[in-house]
């Protein structure tokens, strides 16, 4: 795969299944998957990678989409809170989030989802400090972070075994 | 603990947590037009000429010739322009909106738009502005002689900065006209603040004005009076396009721009004391309004009205003014003008204990205020006011004296740690006789012939929970399952206008009225029909009444009260310092569900937090705010969270459901304090700004080592 | 409309940069913030050659478009550690997996977090550009000619380096050094997501008690890193004691006042910084403390 624009598409898998995004290889993946694809779980913060609203889980590691052309995502696979959501992974962070009231305005959140199925990905039993780490890329304006750090280690506790 | 107060799932979560929920910005755009604003590049200058360039099909310009009604927003008073006219007064002052299929198409237009100015004298320093939009005073008591009789006298004079409410979601709104009637939904905290001023600048009877509060995704004030400017804006676009929805979603950079802010502040205060007491304090408190005035009026009066703190002072003189400058108008941030007055009482007690050789916290305990006193505009404390019971739940948890002990004495090593506390209030509901005069709040219960309940009133929730939390009161008091009472987002076609989500007063006032409209919707209840109860507004008998004119009476019904310990570590080389413990007591009454109650105090304390250190916003010298992205803005994120533990303290209040009172501002008010005299006493030097800066740190560490 | 390219192996790379306006990219996150309209990209992080870490008898090696996080969790090579401190202090964790060594050095912000390192490490840069055979030949034909330049030399100001159109940053090469002491420190707002104000990295090396080498570079404090092997050496030879070497950086530091800091505070930072960094190694070195790896 050498030359793409907007007729070649660019294809990568999303959600699990292969897609071909018709937009110039130049667009933001955030973009494409709000505008494109309509998924608009994926929220758009502040277009510059600091606030983490846009997190996506690419191969498995957490970015922000809206830092990314799509052209430089082929063939990769991109996981957004649409396809997360339908795992077991997600049904307990899911309940650790619901059970500490982790969601105020929602925002944040499902970047915030993502960024911990990331943590916990890399790091089954983590630390108040990584949990902090893990997080320190997705803002968080209303809980101040507390019930985020909580919600984080429940599910680590409950989820044994699934990470 | 009360079973109301037990945690539940919040009704919204698992929409937000899946990434369901719908913000303004999730609708389809595809039939939708999108709007650009062109603002002024200049703080205060004339508008001599405006040329459009020829423009393709399905482009279109709207400025203040397409107004249909005055060309005004309505907010307390109308200045506010809806597209500047004549003049503009800030540098990103809308003048018109160029309106269009594609965005990109609509940036490469509007850089070709030409506008003619005639430069005015600007004002961005406060200290040079001419022009106050309010000026109040008020006091008791006989200055005269409390001067004439001083053993001392202080004069101190406190700054403090802006603070950007930086919500999460950007804000944005979407405006359709038809068949006569203008429908505008979008992210804001006041559907019925919108539903009149849009009325006013359409010209349209309140009949053919809907609006709609999409999810939102915070606010913090930021969202209480702004989205009526933008949504007048967006709805004479879409009155032009006839038919076709206009959309208007800001990007953070222009978000961070050009909407308000806290208003910054410099308040010099005047103390005198006699046998180690305070009995005088002369606040002249001044307040950057910026170029309209907004909300200005109302923010200054919570700020001078907390002027004395939580003290009891004898005799009070206070002044409070709003200046108008040329920058951004400023107006609701949680707290409301009572973070200025607070940091400037608090650390003017700080440093007057110090200069008597007296540990602060017990020099603010000889003051404090009791049930019974009086109030700084000649009301009273009504209820019980547990700020010693506070300080001893924060003393223990912080373990307070023995750090201060240790602190005090030399400290060797580069780092350098202290501890402070601060102790403050938040006037629960809106500012004297609001609430009674200007908002009348009517709720309704509509109860559905299979059982079900929904509310219908229109408050927002913007992240504080009240779709949860009115729902748990309605359902307890009708003792049915949380899930059969619903509250969806307000539409104003549904809803009465139950007030705006202003004032800590969402839960304390429509929650009350709710409750008591369950009561009633109890007593009539009938199995298999359909019923209605509406619920209006009455002022609490006990309330002495409240006269802005001379700012007497109960300016609020009852209080909410903070106690906050924060230790710091300072390292000495870089002046960087670290928060290693926040403790916090806060009396909100009942928590309507522990949770969601904690979760406003954490945020809102961490909000506080940030006013006093990382978050700096500056207009240059011409007007203009240079830090208008996260990357130049900085809030904490997880990694700058400390140890905080915080804990409820329950004075129930009696008007309030089941003992709540307005919670949501109050953790704010008083943090940057508390942060402030730990770092004073980990440098050994005195603090009159905020927000204080690592570079503010070295400068007093150099000081004090030359001294 | 525009193309975009996403080749498969170096020489591919090199010739379509040679052909065309395309802009190379690697993490994407510093062009993606401001984007260009039509912008012809040519992607590189697919690219085998530009993503391996590894080491010779006297190098470590690392490719250009390896990322932070890359860095951070590999295994192979045992990387020095400075090195590493600094990854972890880049941004957040979003970033740390997009962003590349490479990216960070073309950038050449004065504020890039991991230069102050790299110039301490006198790291080189190798570049690459393709060399058509001659005319008349299938423009395929030719090879890649390389060529070698110290960072310092490399970086040249503010977002300028000596990297030609035609050229790609390749490999960054660390060379290989027992030091005995080494030190990072990143100034910032926050403890993450942010720019620095002043970032340092001190590094030394002692053997028997004798300093054989040092090297101080500051970061945020002047339009490229800062580092001054004169100072160094006269701290090395002996000519200039603690309060001599303060000095002399006082006068040669020129920070300036920006949105983000005052000169006045990163000048005392930087200074108490080296104040606090030769101290250790001076104590370190008195009681002849054994080499080891930093």
């Amino acid at each position: 795969m050498q030359m793409m624009n907007e007729q070649t598409g660019i294809p990568f898998i999303l959600n699990g299944r292969p897609v071909r995004s018709l937009s110039a290889p130049g667009t933001r993946l955030l973009e494409v998957l709000r505008d494109e694809f309509h998924l608009t779980g994926t929220k758009c913060g502040c277009k510059e990678g600091e606030c983490g609203a846009c997190s996506v889980l690419i191969n498995g590691r957490l970015v922000t989409s809206c830092l990314i052309a799509v052209g430089s995502i082929a063939q990769q696979a991109v996981l957004t809170i649409e396809g997360y959501r339908e795992t077991e992974r997600f049904a307990v962070l899911d309940a650790a989030f619901a059970d500490m009231a982790a969601v105020q305005c929602g925002f944040c959140t499902p970047g915030m989802v993502l960024a911990t199925e990331a943590l916990l990905s890399e790091h089954p039993h983590p630390s108040a400090e990584e949990i902090r780490q893990g997080l320190s890329g997705n803002l968080c304006r209303c809980t101040g972070y507390q019930a985020l750090i909580q919600a984080v280690r429940t599910a680590a506790q409950r989820g044994a075994g699934l990470w | 603990m009360m079973p109301i107060s037990q945690s539940v799932i919040k009704k919204d979560h698992l929409a937000k947590a899946c990434g369901q929920a719908m913000y303004v910005a999730d609708y389809d755009t595809t039939q939708m037009l999108q709007g650009l604003i062109l603002r002024s590049p200049h703080a205060h200058a004339k508008i001599l000429s405006m040329t459009y360039p020829p423009l393709p099909e399905g482009y279109f310009t709207v400025d203040y010739r397409d107004v249909p009604g005055i060309n005004e927003v309505h907010i307390v008073k109308d200045d506010t322009p809806v597209y500047a006219d004549a003049t503009v007064e800030y540098i990103g002052d809308p003048i018109m909106m160029l309106v269009g299929p594609d965005e990109r198409e609509l940036e490469r237009l509007l850089a070709q738009i030409e506008v003619n100015y005639e430069l005015l004298p600007a004002i961005i320093d406060v200290r040079d502005g001419d022009t106050a939009f309010f000026d109040y005073h008020f006091g008791k008591g006989d200055m005269d002689q409390a001067w004439a009789e001083a053993d001392q006298i202080f004069e101190e004079c406190f700054e403090t900065g802006y603070q950007e409410q930086a919500y999460l979601e950007p804000q944005g709104l979407i405006a359709d006209y038809n068949q006569g009637k203008i429908t505008v939904r979008g992210s804001m905290q006041c559907p019925y603040y919108v539903h009149g001023a849009l009325a006013k600048a359409l010209g349209l009877t309140p009949d053919k004005v809907r609006v709609i509060q999409d999810v939102t995704g915070g606010g913090f004030g930021g969202k209480e009076d702004y989205p009526s400017i933008l949504a007048c804006q967006v709805a004479v676009a879409a009155y032009k396009a006839k038919g076709q929805p206009v959309r208007v979603i800001f990007g953070r950079r222009e978000d961070m721009e050009f909407t308000s802010k806290r208003h910054p502040s410099r308040c010099t205060y005047k103390a005198a004391v006699k046998n180690g007491r305070v009995t005088a304090l002369d606040a002249d408190v001044i307040f950057n309004a910026g170029a309209y005035t907004t909300l200005s009026a109302v923010v200054l009066q919570r700020g001078i009205i907390a002027a004395s703190g939580v003290y009891d002072i004898p005799a009070l003189k206070v002044h409070g003014a709003a200046i108008k400058t040329n920058t951004v108008p400023n107006g609701a941030y949680r707290g409301f003008g009572a973070p200025q007055t607070f940091f400037a009482v608090e650390m003017l007690m700080e440093h007057i204990a110090n200069a008597l050789d007296e540990e602060p916290l017990a020099f603010k305990l000889r003051h404090m205020v009791r049930q019974g006193s009086v109030t700084s505009t000649g009301g009273r404390y009504h209820f019980p006011v547990p700020l010693p019971a506070m300080v001893d739940e924060v003393r223990k948890m912080s373990d307070f004296e023995q750090k201060r002990q240790v602190y005090a004495r030399q400290q060797t090593g580069t780092t350098r740690r202290g501890i402070g506390i601060s102790l403050w209030f938040h006037g629960a509901g809106f500012t004297g006789s609001g609430e009674r005069d200007i908002i009348k709040a009517v709720t309704r219960l509509h109860k559905l012939a299979d059982g079900r309940v929904e509310i219908l009133a229109s408050q927002s929730d913007i992240g504080q929970g009240i779709k949860t939390t009115l729902c748990k009161i309605v359902a307890n008091e009708l003792n049915l399952p949380l899930d059969q009472v619903s509250y969806d987002n307000p539409d104003t076609d549904r809803v009465p206008d139950s007030g705006p989500t202003v004032a800590s007063r969402s839960l304390m006032t429509v929650g009350e009225l709710l409750r008591r409209a369950a009561i009633r919707l109890r007593s009539q209840w009938q199995e298999g029909v359909e019923q209605t109860v509406e619920e209006h507004f009455k002022e609490p008998d006990f309330v002495i009444p409240f006269y802005i004119d001379k700012f007497q009476g109960d300016a609020y019904p009852t209080y909410a009260w903070g106690v906050c310990a924060v230790e710091v570590a300072v390292d000495t080389l870089t002046g960087v310092n670290e928060i290693t413990g926040t403790w916090a007591s806060f009396d909100v009454g009942t928590p309507i569900d522990l949770n969601i109650v904690i979760g406003q105090m954490e945020g809102g304390l961490l909000q506080g937090l940030g006013y006093a250190s990382m978050e700096q916003l500056a207009a240059d010298q011409k007007g203009r705010i240079r830090n208008h992205s996260f990357s130049d803005y900085i809030i904490p994120t997880a990694m700058d969270v400390p140890l905080m533990k915080v804990q409820l303290h329950v004075e129930a209040y009696p008007d309030g459901p089941y003992g709540a009172k307005g919670a949501g501002e109050l953790p704010l008010v008083g943090a940057a304090p508390a942060y402030m005299s730990a770092l004073e006493q980990a440098l050994a030097g005195p603090i009159n700004h905020i927000p204080f800066s690592a570079e503010d740190a070295l400068k007093l560490i150099r000081q004090s080592r030359r001294a | 409309m525009v193309n975009s390219y996403a080749p498969e192996n170096l020489s591919e790379a090199l010739r379509l940069l040679q052909a065309g306006k395309v802009t190379p990219y690697a993490g994407g996150t510093d062009i993606m913030v401001h984007p260009r309209a039509a912008a012809s990209y040519l992607f590189l992080r697919q690219l085998p050659e530009l993503g391996q870490i590894s080491a010779t008898e006297q190098f470590y090696v690392i490719g250009s478009t390896v990322t932070y996080q890359d860095l951070l969790t590999q295994t192979k090579v045992d990387l020095p550690d400075v090195l590493l401190q600094a990854c972890r202090k880049v941004a957040a964790p979003p970033i740390r997996n997009l962003g590349t060594l490479g990216g960070n050095i073309c950038n050449a912000s004065p504020a890039g977090d991991t230069l102050p390192v790299l110039y301490a490490l006198d790291a080189s840069v190798r570049l690459a550009r393709f060399e058509p055979a001659s005319v008349n030949v299938k423009d395929t034909d030719g090879s890649i000619s390389y060529r070698l330049l110290p960072l310092r030399q490399f970086i040249q100001g503010v977002r300028r380096t000596c990297r030609q159109p035609d050229e790609l940053l390749t490999e960054i090469l660390i060379p290989k050094v027992r030091y005995t002491l080494t030190e990072y420190e990143k100034i910032a707002a926050r403890k993450a997501q942010a720019i620095s104000k002043v970032s340092f990295c001190g590094a030394a090396a002692a053997e028997a008690g004798q300093l054989t080498r040092l090297a101080l570079a500051f970061g945020s404090v002047g339009v490229t890193v800062v580092r001054d092997s004169q100072i160094e050496t006269a701290i090395l030879n002996g000519d200039y004691d603690i309060a001599a070497a303060v000095k002399a950086y006082d006068q040669l530091l020129r920070p300036i006042t920006d949105q983000r800091s005052t000169a006045g505070y990163r000048r005392t930072v930087c200074l108490n910084l080296v104040r606090n960094f030769l101290t250790a190694v001076l104590a370190q070195t008195r009681s002849g403390a054994q080499v080891t790896d930093q």
